[in-house]
């Protein structure tokens, strides 16, 4: 769109240059449309060789354009804004003008911390308590996707933390509907990783691997261009968003695993073509997670079936100019039917996370009547008798009642099967303060195991090995909470009184910084 | 300067003695003159020192004293003490003045050895010389003559060269004279400063002030005065003439006053001197007062009259004068003001705080009272929030002095809408044409509109406290239980029995809370309904387990407790847990949901509102007035404040809700439709402008949103769970079929009601038959009724009770027998040869017992006894013989029904026994659903097991061929399975009757549970009964009574001691 566009506009300006040298012209027009080009590829060092020349020596209303294009995709609102305006309306036909307008709005009070590689952009305030766990994260991937794809981009890139679903719905051309009804938090685009604060989720969500997750999507946009299609994008993208942590392919969670069980025994597996143009567009949150488990696995497969190397084969091939399918096909030794085909026994056949008859748990955004009140967690369990008990154990804890709503959560528990990570949070926290903490850990590590992702768990957990000072174990699962809901206070005081329990001073300082951050908004 | 004059001028400057004239030689005579003379001057200027000293400080002192407390009395004018104070203060301040300054002059100026000595003092080096001097030249004895003569004419010589004015300095003088004239500039400052104010407080402090000052004395110079008093025309008073008065003049304002009276000189002119005390001074000072000179006339020199009309209180002088001359003045006499009091009036009815409908009419019942006469009655109304009154004049009182009535308030007319309120009183005004009208003003009253919507509220949250003493108690319980599997012993148990006590009590509370709801109309019925259920199901279970507790503290006195007692109570204690917990979550819905129909209510009436609005609106267009429009303005602003009010609620309940009864999503929606606040402006805007048109155009568009909020708030209301779903169709089953089975039972009743009715006319033909045999049945009747009574002399103690029976059977036998009801006869036949044949028995035993042990009664006692065993033999046989023929007369039913009657009585007897162990299958069915939600009262299992039971009663009549006892039974299980049914209809009736509704609480039509529903009185006609209208007629009296000597039928028996027990209770 932004091509045809532009386009239009170029074709424009041969009416108020008519007294100049036609050549010349043809040679503007050909490097401002290569510089759109790589704009649009997300190369934008590439598009700056070519602006920034341009821009100094003849800046006309179509380099400026094009040069607001490039400021936007430098992070550089204020002088994108400048350059579109300067330019009049003829800018406004450009989606990119009405962004940068929007970028600069929303980012206006941002604070920008510089790492190595990274330069994390975030909303003054509490957001603050993000930023290393990003930079550290990021940084990792960094590496890993080094080692997995042979090449990052030796280029500074920016992530921004935006407060709401809306504020991503004006920084890109999804609509906040869209957003929240795919679940899409992050967006990679424009040169930068746009992700939406856990803050603006009722119980976070997995905000590190959701950063790492958008930073394969711009090396492989980098190092591939547009050759790149959703699925294997996404695939890629969705196997590695666990590698600045550990291996590969370790994101599918149980439910996700079940849909695609159950979607492959009944063929009623999304097609790839239907993915594009974004796993955003798909109709709800289960699509998009059966398009995200079915891609994870092909890329697994792919792995498995053609070794480590694959990958870098695959985004090599592409780049070179190679058709995806037949670059994956000739990575996995087959064509690609057979390796669809393969794909599907290998499905059937992955041994896969246990609990997979829960449901999906949806990102529920704050203040979205739609995503329920403060109760609604326990309205999911679907038993009445359970859930009868559970709203019991609520009336009752709510009340300070906690031996009695922790016999009501036992019993929802014993009915339910603890599938509900909710109500066995719950349960801990009263068990817990009746000092039945071997009861809770039982329960919390039953629950983990099909809710791995679930901050309260984690957080019960850490607050059981406090007690006991199992100091490592308490480090391991205050991270394993803050990987999720990291604006719990409780979480950064556990993980300074554990840095503090190992020795780990300065750690334990940055950690009780952000719990008084968290706690008191300030420092 | 200071500092050189205070410097010493002796001895320790060389120069000074360089400066000192040696005495000229042998003359000790003028030596010691010379030292006398200088002593002597001293001794002056020390005097004259001290006496400056203390009248300059005295006097200072005493100027302080009298600033400070003119300073007081002219703040405080009326401190008598302050005078006294300061002035004995000065007073003492000046004594002590001069008492020092008298020791001081004694001590200072006294003999030369002491004026040496003061000398001395101040000049240290010439002390002791000057003061040897003083001595040897007085007595010189014993010294040698030329060395004192030398001593003394050096000491003179160095005395000469003393200087006074340095030796005896002036210092203390001149500081007090510092000090007088700083108290004296003080003092005219002040008076400067302050002005009168303080000019009359030195002069009240001097005693000349105003209340200082004492009225001179002056004599009287008039003899008795003549009062005639001619009141204001409004207080309608005949003149009064006083005579012989003092002169003091009382009488209301506005009244003339005619005097006269005799002087005691001859007089040529008069007057009378009128003093009233000006307009009361700014800052307390005293009111100066103002005279006014009415002139007397003099007749004979000495007869005095004139005239004054009172005005305000002060004194009035007479004055003798010639011309401008003042002959005599007399003392003041008093004038002083009758009061005429503001009216009192007062709302006798209705009571100060009364709540109403919309359109009532109030009646105020008012009583009115003034000393003189009440001009009008006003009833003045303000409304909530509203800054102005309204008032209404309500009537003219003309002038009486006390008055009442009623008059009606009409609340229509004041256009009050629910909940609104308004505050009310009554003003009467008098006729005071003097002073102006007073105004009397009753107390405060308040009205309110009725608002059911704020009874529900209210009725809401009474049932929310109760909700939570349920979950504390609940939550006690599982606190109790959740320390583990202990065993039981003897402090556990007592422990859980405390509980058990809180358990029965909670029930109790609940019912009693759920009766008090029902009292109120507008209380939600359900809700009452509910907690009546869930307060009865909890003081059961209460009830079991209070006792099975009683039954293990019992046990444990002597043992560890028995496992199967163990294991009823630990499922009991479960039982009462899972009603505690069922009753908390079903009242929670119930709560919940209606709340959400009170938002959607509320939601209603903001639309009928809306729509109200706007035809006001139209009709102020075509016919617009300044009136109307405020009206309107006002109308919005009533609009507006709902507006508010809804939002508020709505917020408070998407805070309070439990999600799974509320749609939060439908009622964010319904939440933005709410807010019309900008609309609401526009609208206003445009009817200010008096545009209407547009007003009317944006109206109908805020009519839009209103049905959007309707229709938001409706989705709001979440449809109930899965459970209440399939709680609700299982209640729909059970009615179904409890319904199917009441269809079958009737169905069957109607058939066995046929063979009865078969039997029944073969039993009629043959007693008709035996009709001639009753004559005989009644002989035999009595003769048994006589030998009983016979018996009665020797009957003992312990055969009393058979004796009463046997009498009062074969009385109620002999009654039935006399009325040919030869049903009841038979019946009583029965029961009356048993006790017959006790008597008989138990006498001959005591006769026996007696007769072997004589010893253990009298001499009398035997033979009376023998008698009486004697007579109650007697009285068996015939009684045994009525009873038998009165059997015969009924054939059993198998030897008069034909054979297919009885086959068809056999099925009918199975028939009746499957529907019996239906009825047992609905009412298991029942008590589950019972434990998944309190929808069922105990009583409705009791009504189901009752039916149940004559079921099964019925089909055993009916295998044993009985028709007529197997229709009895069957028609009382009817009557129990209608009862359920009843409640069962009413619960759907709550629920709506939709697929999907909430399950209601079932209500028992009878079982105590229905109580007066406090509704207001029927607006029908009543016929208002006589006074004798209390008295049962005479006939039915007697009826009643001779019943009552019957004794209760069996089936009632239960019934009756329920009774009893609830009396009792």
């Amino acid at each position: 769109m932004t091509a045809v566009l532009l386009a239009l506009a170029l074709a424009s300006t041969p009416l108020s240059r008519a007294g100049e040298g036609r050549g010349e012209w043809r040679e503007l027009t050909v490097q401002l449309r290569r510089a759109v080009h790589l704009l649009q590829a997300e190369d934008v060092p590439a598009a700056r060789a070519i602006v920034e020349p341009l821009l100094t020596a003849d800046p006309n209303t179509t380099v400026r354009t094009v040069a607001g294009m490039l400021r936007f995709r430098e992070q550089r609102y204020d002088e994108a804004v400048k350059l579109f305006d300067s330019v009049g309306n003829d800018a406004n036909v450009i989606d990119d003008a009405q962004l940068a307008r929007n970028a600069r709005e929303v980012t206006k009070d941002h604070v920008r911390v510089e790492g190595v590689h990274f330069t994390v952009s975030y909303p003054r305030g509490k957001d603050e308590v993000l930023v290393p766990y990003v930079l550290d994260a990021l940084e990792a991937q960094r590496t890993a996707l080094a080692h997995d794809l042979g090449w990052v981009p030796p280029e500074k890139v920016t992530i921004e933390f935006l407060d709401s679903p809306r504020q991503l719905a004006k920084m890109s051309t999804l609509t906040e509907e869209e957003i929240k009804t795919s679940g899409t938090i992050a967006l990679c685009k424009y040169g930068k990783l746009m992700v939406v604060s856990p803050k603006a989720l009722v119980k976070g969500y997995e905000w590190l691997d959701t950063a790492a997750h958008e930073y394969v999507h711009f090396v492989l946009s980098r190092r591939a261009g547009e050759g790149v299609p959703i699925w294997l994008h996404e695939g890629i993208a969705k196997w590695a968003e666990t590698r600045w942590r550990g291996k590969g392919g370790e994101s599918l969670s149980p439910y996700s695993a079940a849909l695609l069980k159950d979607a492959a025994r009944r063929n009623a597996l999304i097609p790839f073509a239907k993915m594009y143009p974004s796993m955003a567009k798909l109709p709800s949150q289960e699509a998009a997670a059966l398009a995200f488990a079915q891609v994870m696995v092909a890329v697994e497969y792919l792995t498995a079936s053609a070794g480590p190397g694959a990958l870098a084969r695959v985004v090599e091939g592409v780049r070179e100019g190679e058709n995806a399918e037949e670059a994956v096909a000739r990575a996995a030794g087959t064509s690609f039917d057979g390796f669809l085909a393969g794909w599907r026994k290998h499905i059937a056949a992955r041994p896969m996370p246990a609990g997979g008859e829960r449901e999906l748990e949806k990102l529920r955004f704050k203040g979205d009547p739609k995503h329920g009140g403060a109760h609604s967690d326990l309205a999911e369990i679907k038993d009445e008798q359970a859930r009868g008990w559970a709203r019991l154990g609520e009336i009752f804890r709510e009340r300070g009642r906690m031996a009695a709503a922790r016999v009501e959560y036992e019993k929802a528990i014993a009915r339910a099967g603890g599938t509900n990570p909710a109500l066995t949070a719950k349960y801990a926290v009263t068990a817990i303060a009746t000092g039945k903490d071997a009861d809770a850990e039982k329960a919390l590590l039953d629950a983990v195991r099909g809710h791995p992702f679930y901050a309260a768990l984690h957080v019960n957990l850490g607050r059981i090995h406090v007690r006991r000072q199992e100091w490592p174990a308490a480090r391991e699962a205050f991270l394993l909470a803050n990987r999720v809901d990291p604006f719990d206070p409780e979480i950064h005081a556990g993980l300074a009184l554990a840095h503090a329990g190992l020795g780990e001073s300065e750690l334990a300082a940055r950690e009780t910084k952000l719990a008084q951050l968290l706690a008191h908004g300030e420092p | 300067m200071r500092a050189a004059a205070a410097r010493p001028a002796w001895g320790t400057e060389p120069g000074a003695w360089s400066r000192s004239r040696p005495y000229p030689g042998s003359l000790m005579a003028a030596a010691s003159q010379e030292i006398t003379r200088i002593l002597d001057g001293a001794r002056r200027r020390q005097g004259g020192i001290v006496v400056a000293t203390a009248l300059g400080w005295g006097a200072t002192v005493v100027l302080a004293l009298l600033l400070a407390g003119a300073t007081w009395l002219t703040l405080r004018p009326d401190a008598g003490r302050a005078r006294a104070s300061a002035v004995g203060l000065a007073f003492a301040a000046a004594t002590a003045a001069v008492a020092w300054g008298g020791l001081a002059l004694r001590r200072r100026t006294g003999p030369a050895e002491s004026v040496a000595r003061v000398l001395g003092d101040a000049v240290p080096p010439l002390r002791s010389d000057l003061v040897s001097a003083v001595e040897l030249a007085r007595d010189g004895a014993g010294f040698s003559p030329a060395l004192v003569e030398e001593h003394v004419a050096r000491t003179a010589a160095r005395a000469a060269a003393l200087d006074l004015r340095i030796v005896v300095p002036s210092v203390p003088a001149r500081r007090a004279g510092s000090a007088l004239a700083l108290a004296a500039f003080l003092n005219l400052l002040a008076l400067a400063a302050a002005g009168p104010s303080l000019r009359q407080g030195y002069a009240r402090l001097l005693g000349l002030g105003p209340e200082g000052k004492l009225a001179p004395s002056r004599a009287p110079i008039t003899g008795d005065v003549e009062l005639t008093y001619r009141y204001p025309a409004y207080m309608r008073r005949e003149p009064r003439t006083l005579s012989g008065t003092g002169g003091e003049l009382h009488a209301p304002k506005g009244t003339e006053v005619t005097l006269k009276t005799r002087a005691d000189r001859d007089v040529r002119e008069a007057q009378l001197v009128l003093s009233a005390p000006a307009a009361p001074p700014a800052e307390g000072g005293a009111s100066p007062a103002t005279e006014r000179l009415v002139p007397l006339q003099v007749a004979a020199a000495r007869e005095l009259a004139g005239q004054l009309v009172v005005g305000e209180p002060g004194t009035y002088r007479f004055r003798f004068t010639n011309g401008k001359k003042v002959l005599a003045e007399g003392p003041p006499l008093p004038i002083s003001i009758e009061p005429d009091l503001a009216p009192e009036v007062r709302i006798v009815q209705p009571k100060p705080e009364l709540e109403v409908q919309p359109g009532a009419k109030v009646p105020l019942a008012w009583t009115a009272s003034d000393d003189f006469g009440l001009g009008t009655l006003t009833l003045v109304v303000r409304r909530d929030g509203a800054t102005k009154e309204e008032r209404a004049k309500l009537k003219d009182l003309s002038g009486l002095r006390r008055d009442g009535g009623t008059e009606t308030l009409d609340v229509a007319a004041l256009r009050l809408v629910e909940g609104e309120r308004i505050q009310y009183w009554l003003e009467a005004t008098d006729e005071d044409t003097v002073s102006g009208p007073k105004r009397g003003v009753s107390a405060t009253h308040v009205l309110k509109i009725y608002s059911e919507a704020e009874h529900r509220r209210l009725a809401v949250s009474q049932a929310k406290e109760l909700w939570e003493a349920l979950i504390g108690h609940a939550a006690d319980r599982l606190d109790f239980f959740a320390q583990g599997p202990r065993r039981w012993d003897v402090p556990r148990v007592q422990q859980a029995q405390g509980l058990d006590g809180r358990t029965v009590a909670l029930g109790s509370r609940l019912t009693e809370g759920a009766a008090a709801m029902r009292r109120d109309r507008a209380a939600p019925r359900e809700l009452a309904q509910a907690l009546a259920n869930v307060g009865a199901s909890v003081s059961r279970a209460g009830e079991d387990v209070t006792q099975l507790r009683e039954s293990l503290a019992r046990t444990l006195a002597f043992q560890r407790g028995d496992a199967p007692l163990l294991a009823r109570l630990a499922e009991l204690d479960r039982k009462l847990d899972g009603t505690l917990e069922s009753g908390i979550l079903y009242l929670e819905k119930l709560m919940d949901q209606e709340r959400a129909d009170d938002l959607v209510r509320l939601a209603k009436e903001l639309q009928a509102r809306r729509r109200d609005l706007a035809a006001l609106a139209e009709k102020v267009r075509d016919a617009p007035t300044a009136e109307h429009k405020q009206q309107l303005l006002a109308e919005v602003q009533a609009l507006r404040r709902r507006m508010d009010d809804l939002a508020r609620r709505m917020a408070e309940l998407a805070k309070g809700m439990n999600d799974e009864h509320l749609n939060t999503e439908a009622l964010a929606e319904a939440a933005k439709a709410a807010d019309g606040q900008a609309q609401l402006d526009e609208i206003e805007k445009e009817i200010r402008e008096g545009h209407l048109d547009r007003a009317l155009a944006k109206l109908d568009e805020l009519g839009a949103r209103m049905d959007e909020l309707v229709a938001g708030m409706q989705r709001a209301q979440k449809r109930p769970g899965e459970q209440s779903r399939e709680l609700a169709r299982d209640l729909r089953q059970l009615r179904d079929e409890l319904g199917e089975v009441e269809r079958q039972q009737q169905r069957l009743a109607g058939e066995t009601g046929q063979e009865k009715q078969a039997y029944q006319r073969e039993v009629a033909r043959r007693l008709k038959d035996a009709e001639g045999k009753l004559a005989r049945l009644r002989q035999l009747t009595r003769d048994a009724r006589e030998k009983v009574d016979g018996a009665q002399a020797g009957v003992t103690p312990r055969a009393e009770s058979d004796f009463e029976q046997a009498r009062d059977r074969l009385a109620d036998l002999d009654r039935a027998l006399a009325t040919k009801d030869l049903d009841a006869a038979r019946e009583a036949a029965r029961r009356a040869a048993l006790p017959v044949e006790r008597l008989a028995a138990g006498l001959d035993e005591d006769l026996a017992m007696l007769e072997r042990f004589p010893q253990l009664s009298g001499t009398r006692e035997l033979p009376r006894l023998r008698a009486a065993r004697d007579e109650a033999s007697q009285a068996v046989p015939p009684a045994r013989e009525v009873r038998d023929q009165l059997e015969r007369m009924f054939p059993e039913p198998r030897d008069v029904l034909p054979r297919e009657a009885q086959a068809r009585l056999d099925q009918q007897a199975r028939r009746q026994g499957d529907l019996a162990r239906r009825a047992n299958e609905l009412r298991r069915r029942m008590e589950e659903l019972a434990a998944k939600a309190p929808v069922f009262p105990p009583q409705a299992g009791d009504a189901l097991r009752d039916a149940e039971q004559q079921m099964d009663g019925a089909s055993g009549e009916l295998a044993r061929r009985d028709p007529q006892r197997g229709a009895g039974r069957q028609q009382q299980a009817l009557d129990a399975l209608q009862r359920f049914r009843q409640g069962m209809e009413k619960m759907a009736g709550a629920s709506g009757q939709g697929q999907g509704g909430m399950p209601m609480p079932f209500a028992m039509e009878s079982g105590g549970q229905e109580e007066g529903d406090g509704l207001e009185a029927s607006p029908e006609k009543v016929e208002i009964p006589g006074a004798e209208a209390w008295k049962a007629p005479e006939a039915f009296r007697r009826d009643l009574m001779e019943a009552m000597k019957q004794g209760k039928p069996k089936s009632y028996e239960d019934e009756v001691s329920r009774y009893y027990r609830e009396l009792v209770k």
